[in-house]
């Protein structure tokens, strides 16, 4: 709870002050809030104001028991010898929509980008929502979504159905049974 | 005639820097636009890490990054270490220290490769990977592989040092130490090297702090910052070492910085190997259910920051007591470098398509971290 980050606090919109907090251990101490999805930008834009200048990375936690996507903002700052701030946000599975902040963080392009194509989060501005990782390689739904088996869609659409074996190639093996015995 | 062509560099040119491409926009030979094009070594290990053990999901996360393993390693075992909310014997940590930066020094020198093969200079290549085999070896004698150790693990290391540790690894770095002199001299030192990457892709401190950059290229830019030094994780608060930083910010200040990282590293293992005691447990076994809790591991790898968040979480599995980590996020270093710097410099300066392989060399870029 100590070494709390004043200016942080000072430049964090009023309705978000009280939820700051500080957490973690270790390697992963930091600054902690949570705030709603619509005010993500303003609240990233006081966050770089208050010297946290880089972004880290956006994690994405599907969680279809209770019906959100968790995005998790990793911000750090040079400045301050690598604080860490943690902005957290829900919103909705079923309309998973969310302001980009990708001119505030040039590097939040390519992570949203990251997380259109693993998640299927649409982000309001982006103007390069695209397969990037995935292009070419996946013809599926967005497979780090908890409730899409890949291992399912893999056996289906490239093994055709079968587990382990594709149908063509491995008949001439079982007919002439193992190596040795044929001879 | 002002007509642009579009060109793509690798995945199977020997210059692309692994195992990515890039698509080239060329007016003449001056490089206008550059877009990445990721993908080719992409595994999908963050889902299939959702179907494994946590233990499992160590020796997984090994293969993110290929030339710097042991750092993957670390940053997920410390997530790891917070969920348990438990902190490494004394002995272990020190072993980590020296594991870590053995594994620095290797990935530097298999940079080194990269870096010198496309620029033709064919002795450095050879000096550098007779200089790894070396570190290779130690690993060979002290963890069992060469490649892909696994022997940084939750609760400590994997298995105990041999008797004969502090004098195998004083020989280790006494036999690299000329090899890695000679690179210095031969190659830093030589004219045609420093004429090609003096001025080159110059990045000033302010925009490498805005784009993203971490570790060895924001040194470059005259920035002194080191997650070792600020975090202090592990064993390197006791450990005295100094951070190497650039002036220009150019392609030669990058790669002055890792030869002089090497030397920096040899001096953190002789300092821990005097420091570390020899005696005392090496692991604390932990129990096979991971606890619900989230952790964030963060360290200084090869290439920069290397971050693992892993999220446990059981909701409506109750009962089932997974043992798989319910999500695990692995950011690499070198998503910003390959992405918003090089479009940067390429779109503020005059880049030749000969420049390309120097300048993206000088990144030390390691692709599988951007696919996964």
């Amino acid at each position: 709870m100590k070494c709390f980050d004043a200016e942080l606090l000072d430049k964090l919109p009023e309705k978000y002050r009280d939820k700051l907090c500080f957490v973690g251990s270790d390697t992963g101490k930091r600054h902690e809030v949570t705030v709603d999805p619509e005010d993500i930008r303003e609240v990233l834009k006081t966050v770089l104001e208050a010297g946290y200048q880089q972004l880290v990375g956006i994690t994405v936690i599907d969680y279809p028991d209770q019906g959100v996507f968790e995005l998790v903002y990793m911000l750090t700052s040079i400045d301050k010898k690598g604080a860490l701030v943690t902005i957290r946000t829900r919103i909705l599975r079923d309309n998973p929509v969310i302001e980009t902040v990708s001119d505030i963080y040039p590097l939040a392009y390519y992570q949203e980008i990251e997380a259109y194509e693993f998640f299927g989060i649409m982000f309001r501005g982006h103007n390069g929502l695209r397969q990037w990782i995935l292009e070419d390689n996946w013809a599926g739904p967005p497979p780090l979504r908890k409730d899409v088996d890949t291992r399912k869609i893999v056996l289906e659409l490239y093994y055709g159905g079968k587990r382990y074996e594709r149908p063509v190639q491995n008949r001439s093996l079982e007919e002439h049974g193992s190596w040795g015995e044929k001879q | 005639m002002n007509k642009t062509v579009t060109v793509f560099l690798g995945p199977q040119h020997p210059g692309a820097p692994g195992n990515v491409s890039f698509k080239v926009v060329l007016d003449g030979e001056q490089v206008i636009d550059i877009d990445l094009i990721p993908g080719f070594l992409h595994r999908g290990f963050e889902k299939m890490m959702e179907y494994r053990r946590w233990d499992m999901d160590l020796v997984m996360s090994a293969r993110i990054c290929v030339e710097d393993p042991d750092h993957v390693e670390l940053t997920y075992t410390h997530a790891v270490e917070q969920i348990f909310g438990i902190e490494p014997p004394e002995k272990a940590k020190y072993i980590r220290v020296i594991v870590a930066e053995f594994s620095r020094i290797a990935s530097h020198l298999l940079w080194l490769m990269h870096f010198a093969g496309p620029i033709a200079a064919r002795y450095a290549v050879g000096w550098a990977i007779a200089a790894r085999e070396e570190v290779l070896k130690w690993f060979d004698y002290i963890t069992g592989h060469r490649i892909y150790h696994h022997y940084i693990f939750p609760g400590g290391v994997r298995w105990n040092i041999p008797s004969d540790f502090k004098e195998k690894t004083l020989k280790v770095l006494k036999t690299i130490e000329p090899l890695v002199k000679d690179i210095e001299v031969g190659f830093f030192k030589h004219p045609v090297f420093q004429k090609r990457a003096m001025g080159l892709g110059r990045l000033k401190p302010t925009e490498a702090i805005r784009l993203g950059a971490t570790g060895p290229t924001l040194r470059g830019s005259g920035i002194c910052h080191d997650l070792r030094k600020t975090l202090g994780y592990d064993a390197y608060t006791e450990l005295e070492f100094k951070i190497p930083r650039g002036e220009y910010g150019d392609a030669y200040d990058r790669a002055m910085i890792r030869i002089n990282e090497i030397y920096e590293s040899m001096n953190i293992i002789r300092q821990a190997l005097e420091k570390m005691p020899m005696d005392g447990p090496y692991r604390w076994r932990l129990p096979m259910v991971m606890p619900e809790g989230e952790g964030i591991g963060r360290v200084e790898s090869a290439r920069g920051e290397f971050v693992a968040h892993i999220i446990n979480y059981r909701g409506n599995q109750i009962g089932r007591r997974s043992l798989a980590p319910y999500r695990i996020k692995f950011r690499g270093p070198t998503m910003p470098l390959l992405t918003t710097i090089l479009k940067y410099i390429v779109k503020n300066e005059d880049i030749t398509i000969a420049d390309l392989p120097v300048l993206i060399g000088s990144f030390d870029p390691c692709p599988p971290d951007i696919d996964r």
